[in-house]
């Protein structure tokens, strides 16, 4: 074997490693159980810290492009951090109120819930946790666990490099999912990507009045995606 | 073009309006105005002989891409040249998505096209106005025309069907100018959402807005004009009060649920009417009939789904 064949193959095996290593399994949407809520279950309702209103541009991946892109949205992104996100901070009350309606003992958890602080969990697999939820068990008397993360909040505009793709629009992102803290496995999982275009003209600074009824309405949509499963 | 599709102009005279609309009139103008029975009044109506109709665009999903790009820079003039190239072929691709956007959604009038060709502003605008005051109805005039009366209100109607054919919008500006004075003293646009259609099924949507020519097109379309001209004359004539919160409110258009940030101006037999965070005004069927005796519109209002359980519940604030 020559030493350019010997080179290119350990070359290969190095990235087949590398792309192996960087592997993350990523959890697939699961649709609510309904045997979820048939067990008498003490069901915590939580919130992981709500992120600031802001802007965000997928897309604009080098680092000049992001600052091209910032600059011209200046106006939106100061806006944007004016705009009050109480409706969503309320939302934990509001589904620990319809499982109360349906006979559940329901608890509020007040505090912000640190995921990323919990330890990994020991046992992987489908459906499974990556975090080890049982503790929370003990420290809230709870069986199972709702867990509200929103990670963007605010209005997204789509970039190729320098240039937009599209107008900004209203947009809420994270994750909603239900734990159950005995076997630390999921009882439902929901991505939420909720995007809302303003209606007609969107550039009107200083306050965006179309694009801010994008936000509300992004922040109602995404509501409505995380208690629709307990409404039914 | 085919004339019940003009938007072009009326979508202009929209931005136009969003953009220069002044305040609603103040207490001093309010005084002034009076209601449409005082026999002051003329109704400018737009010259176009085909009414202009178009389809709901949704853009939620517009330029969900972000493709990436290597610009090849032999050097500084070389990637200005690549980077003028990708703006222009960029801005092109978004215009072309905002056209089939559009058009996709016009598509919904076609089955429309030859009812709705034969309507004219100027007999849905009688009819409208009869219907604000039978009595003393607003000499109307065309876009050009003079007239003696002290108030000329014009109006700028623009029909939206929804996708599923249920409900029509009209999206009216209203400018109010004093005889001789070129600044109108009152400039606005006015949304109505007429009450979805019982039918749910397309065939007997069809058969409902086109049975008898068109009638129910006909009268939908005048009964949202005369709505949005009764709007426009109470918000002329309001006088300023302590300004309501903004809520969020969720109504029905057509089949679909739809949320709007605004504030509570009135509200009354089977309507609401809010203020938009654009200073528009918008009038949606109400979910519960409120007090009065007025019989329900001839349009009921479909029974709803388990979202309409929360139907026109403002949020917090």
């Amino acid at each position: 074997m020559s030493g350019s064949r010997i080179t290119s193959l350990l070359a290969g095996l190095a990235s087949i490693l590398l792309l192996a290593g960087c592997a993350v399994t990523r959890q697939e949407p699961l649709a609510f159980k309904t045997t979820a809520l048939q067990s008498p279950a003490r069901i915590g309702v939580a919130m992981t810290p709500l992120p600031a209103v802001d802007t965000w541009f997928p897309g604009a991946s080098c680092l000049l492009c992001l600052a091209a892109a910032s600059a011209s949205n200046s106006s939106l992104t100061d806006h944007a951090r004016t705009l009050p996100r109480d409706d969503l901070s309320g939302l934990k009350v509001e589904l620990a109120q319809r499982l109360a309606a349906k006979g559940i003992n329901a608890q509020v958890i007040e505090t912000d819930l640190d995921v990323k602080a919990l330890p990994d969990a020991s046992t992987k697999g489908p459906n499974l946790a990556d975090k080890d939820f049982k503790a929370l068990q003990d420290k809230y008397g709870v069986d199972k666990i709702v867990v509200i993360s929103l990670s963007n909040i605010g209005f997204e505009r789509t970039y190729s490099a320098y240039f937009p793709t599209a107008e900004p629009k209203g947009a809420i992102q994270g994750v909603a999912y239900m734990v159950d803290l005995g076997s630390n496995a999921y009882d439902w999982y929901q991505p939420l990507s909720v995007r809302k275009a303003a209606e007609g003209q969107w550039d009107e600074a200083p306050k965006f009045p179309g694009l801010t009824n994008a936000y509300f309405q992004a922040i109602e949509l995404s509501k409505d995606e995380v208690l629709r499963p307990f409404s039914q | 073009m085919k004339p019940f599709l003009r938007p072009g102009l009326a979508t202009c005279i929209l931005c136009l309006a969003a953009v220069c609309a002044p305040a609603a009139a103040g207490d001093d103008t309010a005084a002034k105005i009076p209601s449409f029975g005082s026999d002051n009044w003329a109704l400018r109506v737009p010259e176009a002989d085909g009414v202009s109709f178009q389809g709901q665009p949704n853009r939620d999903g517009a330029g969900g891409g972000t493709p990436q790009i290597m610009y090849p820079a032999p050097n500084m003039a070389g990637f200005i040249a690549a980077l003028v190239t990708h703006g222009l072929i960029n801005e092109s691709s978004k215009n072309a998505e905002r056209q089939r956007i559009q058009e996709q959604a016009n598509r919904v009038l076609e089955p429309y096209a030859d009812i709705l060709s034969a309507l004219s502003y100027r007999a849905l605008i009688e009819h409208a106005s009869g219907k604000i005051d039978k009595a003393s109805a607003p000499e109307l005039i065309g876009p050009a025309d003079s007239s003696s009366r002290t108030w000329v209100m014009e109006v700028t109607p623009l029909y939206v069907m929804t996708p599923d054919q249920r409900a029509i919008i009209l999206d009216n500006t209203v400018r109010v100018f004093a005889n001789g004075d070129s600044n109108p003293s009152y400039a606005r646009v006015i949304r109505v959402v007429s009450p979805p259609l019982v039918e749910t099924d397309g065939e007997a949507i069809l058969k409902a807005w086109k049975n008898d020519d068109g009638a129910l097109i006909r009268s939908t379309s005048s009964d949202l004009l005369a709505e949005s001209l009764k709007v426009a004359l109470e918000d002329v004539r309001a006088v300023q009060t302590a300004e309501e919160r903004h809520r969020t409110f969720r109504y029905r258009e057509g089949g679909f649920e739809r949320i709007e940030r605004a504030q509570l101006v009135s509200e009354e037999c089977h309507r609401q009417v809010l203020r938009t965070l654009r200073g528009w005004l918008l009038s949606i069927p109400a979910s519960r009939s409120t007090t009065c005796s007025a019989p329900a519109p001839k349009i009921e209002v479909a029974v709803s789904d388990e979202a309409g359980s929360t139907l026109n519940s403002g949020g917090k604030e």
